[in-house]
């Protein structure tokens, strides 16, 4: 009886590792660690301009349609491996002009990164999923890091501003603002700070798919926010994760299948992103958003286990690689 | 988050095997369902006492005000003057946005020296036209240091424009690592200029 007691144990202590196992899925080979960082919040975005199907419907009873406006955070994705420290995105810096986009809890990069025990010189690699100035805000901030931007980003920005029709080439101060014209959201400081990474030999022109360190490889997902969107998908012990910066603005657009944030944006292109996501990580739990209202909460899993930073920011801990310390005070 | 996925599916190894004949392994039973239920306990405690501190901070954080303070207002002359501005500042970005793609395409080598040249001219007469329109504006006293600022930007950009053209003269682009930050600098100043008088310029994107 003993032995049969002592059996039973050690089968359950068996089902026990593989049903751990199959839940986490660690990845093969290098993991990473990885936080995601709050740099600043949209205040009372209307729910239709960042989500068409979930546009607000006076006295609605659907939770899909209830809500006026969103609370967007702006994430910057860090990850932490072998010698490399990247940033995924890189917010925006312009605390004097918080006044002009309805912000608050505007935290400069640094400052956050600091917070995780790493310091602005040791980022050695940056890729922005677009270029948009609120994710790739904050270049020059980095000296020591190359940056991974999508060729076809760099050629979609000169083509919208060098467009014949001025409706479509509108930019910021043209007459009526530009809403959402393929040339909206470069300020002329954003593509300075790319030049500047060009120029000092800091800058690698991605035409596509590339693997940057072991593991970690960036996805075109060209369309699916802007003409030159790009994923980074990211080993870790939680499973691989795959980071959108605007192509995966709300990640329960991602759950739902709703498109999120149009700006320069292909739906289709942004559902075969969102495609992308379930079939690197095996469904929608581990993609990351950029400006998902429910980061940090339980109600975004991957975000839940997360912290108060200064000015009201916001640190998550998404996974930690094996021997990695926790940065959670 | 990991800790408390490994901690659950423990609680099926509680589920022991019956009665046995022997007193031998009871105390041996025992002791395992004990320490199961004590981990599980102490797990479920820690998480609950994390969560309850978690939402406590939430809760402080969430009361305090974090809105900045309202811009004042500008004055039906400094609307007039902004107004004003904003035609010549498409311009101004218009050229800005040459001049960056003639050194980004040239240092890429996606465009010959000519080409290059033709730009870079481009953007410095535009520079000029503009100078001379933002000169002709008269700023109430309000925003007269948003002038200059305005006009300091101006400046810059076209040094930069001209530090680029020495390119063509001796093919060193030494002139471009030279010419970068002073247009950064100017693109820096429009969107402080920008925050006085267009708030609302750049949205979310």
């Amino acid at each position: 009886m003993t032995k049969r007691f002592h059996m039973s144990v050690l089968f359950a202590l068996v089902v026990l590792a593989l049903s751990l196992g199959a839940q986490s899925v660690p990845a093969q080979g290098p993991v990473y660690s990885v936080w995601l960082v709050r740099n600043s919040v949209f205040k009372d975005v209307p729910a239709g301009a960042f989500m068409p199907d979930r546009a607000y419907v006076p006295n609605s009873t659907n939770p899909m349609n209830n809500q006026v406006f969103f609370q967007l955070p702006v994430n910057v994705g860090v990850i932490k491996g072998g010698k490399d420290v990247i940033l995924y995105d890189t917010g925006w810096k312009q605390q004097d002009y918080l006044k002009m986009t309805n912000s608050v809890n505007w935290v400069a990069l640094p400052e956050l990164l600091n917070r995780l025990g790493i310091q602005a010189a040791d980022v050695t690699k940056i890729v922005i999923g677009h270029g948009h100035w609120d994710h790739a805000g904050t270049l020059s901030d980095f000296p020591n890091a190359v940056l991974y931007v999508q060729k076809a980003e760099l050629e979609g920005i000169q083509w919208a501003l060098t467009y014949p029709n001025p409706k479509i080439s509108a930019v910021n101060t043209s007459p009526g603002g530009c809403a959402r014209t393929p040339a909206c959201g470069y300020p002329p400081l954003t593509l300075q700070e790319i030049y500047g990474k060009v120029l000092g030999g800091k800058a690698v022109i991605v035409d596509g798919t590339m693997e940057i360190a072991p593991g970690v490889v960036i996805h075109p997902a060209h369309r699916a926010h802007t003409a030159g969107s790009q994923l980074l998908e990211v080993p870790t012990t939680i499973g691989k994760l795959v980071f959108g910066s605007d192509a995966y603005s709300s990640w329960e657009g991602i759950r739902d299948w709703m498109i999120a944030n149009p700006q320069q944006t292909d739906t289709v292109q942004q559902f075969l992103a969102y495609e992308k996501c379930y079939k690197i990580t095996g469904g929608y739990q581990n993609c990351v958003a950029a400006h998902e209202p429910l980061s940090y909460s339980d109600k975004y899993p991957i975000t839940k286990n997360f912290w108060t930073g200064p000015n009201d920011s916001r640190l998550a801990e998404v996974a930690l690689a094996p021997g990695e310390r926790t940065r959670k005070p | 988050m990991v800790t408390s996925r490994q901690a659950s599916p423990s609680v099926p190894i509680v589920d022991v095997p019956g009665p046995t004949k022997s007193r031998g392994p009871l105390p041996v039973k025992l002791l395992v369902v004990g320490l199961i239920l004590l981990t599980v306990l102490g797990v479920l405690g820690a998480s609950l006492l994390r969560e309850a501190a978690m939402a406590g901070r939430t809760a402080a954080a969430d009361a305090r005000p974090s809105l900045a303070p309202p811009r004042p207002a500008l004055t039906p002359a400094g609307e007039a003057y902004a107004h004003a501005l904003w035609a010549i500042h498409g311009d101004v970005k218009s050229a800005a946005f040459t001049l960056t793609f003639s050194g980004l395409r040239y240092k890429l080598r996606e465009l010959q020296v000519r080409a290059f040249e033709t730009g870079v001219q481009a953007a410095s007469k535009s520079f000029s036209d503009a100078e001379a329109r933002v000169r002709a504006l008269a700023p109430p006293t309000s925003l007269t240091q948003v002038h200059s600022q305005y006009l300091d930007a101006v400046h810059l950009f076209q040094q930069s424009a001209a530090e680029m053209l020495k390119v063509t003269e001796d093919g060193r682009d030494d002139h471009l690592l030279v010419a970068q930050p002073l247009s950064q600098e100017a693109s820096e100043k429009l969107l402080r200029v920008g925050n006085v008088i267009w708030p609302g310029e750049y949205l979310p994107n």
